[in-house]
């Protein structure tokens, strides 16, 4: 086998992430094609880019339909983009009507703080604490979009304001994502704490929704920099009382408090 | 009566790879796509394939290699014994449901 082949990259890149018996099964296989098609393509061009246009479509369509991804891997992919989606055009949603009152710019983080612990916990596996904190930070980066796309059409706002809360907000959302992984994730066996987890993540969603949209109004004046604040604000406070709940469980908070 | 839960299944897609490949002997993935007249993509051939190995109907080995060739080896597949033998018994269930719902 040559070291250096049609496609390499995207092949060693594919075997790292990929189980070693796809790699072998289907990506090695396809690629292999690949090979033979170009190698016979010779020094036609176009026939030598139909060559990896077939592979690449090939690929994309065992990705799709022949269930390549490992099971638990693919619906939580789904529900993280669905979730990341549903959440950016609910923020853009808000901010295109410009709706004004504070509890109502809140409202898509409100939404996403109740639904994400509890579609993620749906999710029968792959539910490890960094798991889930990585899928939360997705889903708030994908949240994230509309204000980094808003924010500098704004000519009010100074770049060092709007970069400043995006910088705030960035922080918040990996404590954040810290924190909802810490509520939707669920440890197997003995040590399952007892509560009923909708019940929590709705009293959670209530904090969350009480405590920015009242402190935030009364602290700081309208406009892009309150839905930051709000934002922050909220994904700060509103998960400190469950995961305080849970803190003999979390892995990141028994270490915080020495357990 | 429960059916067996363990027995292999031999769906369609299955069957006309074992039916080629009983034809003709050991081929690679894209000679089966090629030759299944559009009724096998390639996208999702290799997965078949390698589900049909894991069901043991098929076997695959690594072509020799061809001088000058470039890139990674290709697979060649060939049916196995039960492979042929499940393909038989499909037929011969085929036919015995045409015969009954001719009578």
């Amino acid at each position: 086998m040559s070291r250096d082949f049609p496609g390499r990259r995207l092949y060693e890149a594919l075997s790292r992430t990929l189980d070693p018996t796809i790699v072998q099964s289907v990506v090695t296989p396809t690629f292999a094609d690949l090979h033979y098609e170009v190698q016979r393509a010779g020094a036609h061009r176009w026939q030598r880019w139909l060559s990896y246009l077939r592979c690449y479509v090939a690929l994309s369509r065992a990705f799709a339909f022949g269930r390549v991804i490992p099971e638990g891997l693919m619906p939580r992919l789904a529900a993280v983009v669905l979730l990341g989606v549903l959440g950016a055009g609910s923020m853009w949603g808000v901010m295109w009507l410009d709706i004004r009152p504070a509890p109502i710019q809140l409202l898509p983080f409100f939404v996403m703080a109740v639904v994400t612990p509890l579609v993620l916990r749906s999710l029968k596996r792959g539910r490890t604490y960094k798991g889930t904190f990585f899928d939360c930070t997705c889903i708030s980066l994908f949240m994230m979009l509309p204000l980094v796309i808003y924010l500098p059409q704004l000519g009010r706002v100074p770049w060092w304001v709007a970069l400043r809360g995006l910088a705030i907000l960035g922080a918040c959302i990996a404590f954040a994502a810290a924190l909802i992984a810490a509520v939707a994730w669920k440890p197997s066996g003995a040590e399952r704490p007892v509560y009923h987890p909708a019940l929590l993540t709705l009293l959670t969603g209530a904090c969350v929704f009480a405590l920015a949209a009242g402190g935030t109004r009364f602290w700081f004046a309208r406009g892009p920099m309150n839905i930051l604040l709000n934002m922050a604000a909220s994904a700060y406070s509103g998960f400190i009382l469950p995961s305080w709940r849970r803190s003999s469980t979390c892995p990141l908070f028994s270490r915080c408090i020495g357990r | 009566m429960r059916p067996a839960q363990d027995l292999p299944t031999l769906p369609a897609t299955e069957r006309l790879i074992l039916e080629l490949l009983v034809a003709n002997g050991e081929m690679f993935g894209l000679q089966l796509v090629e030759a299944s007249a559009g009724r096998l993509k390639r996208g999702t051939v290799y997965v078949t394939l390698s589900r049909m190995e894991k069901k043991r109907f098929l076997d695959s080995e690594q072509a020799p290699p061809v001088p000058g060739a470039i890139g990674l080896p290709r697979r060649l597949y060939k049916p196995t014994a039960l492979g042929k033998r499940a393909l038989r018994a499909w037929g011969a269930l085929r036919q015995q449901l045409a015969w009954s719902a001719q009578r």
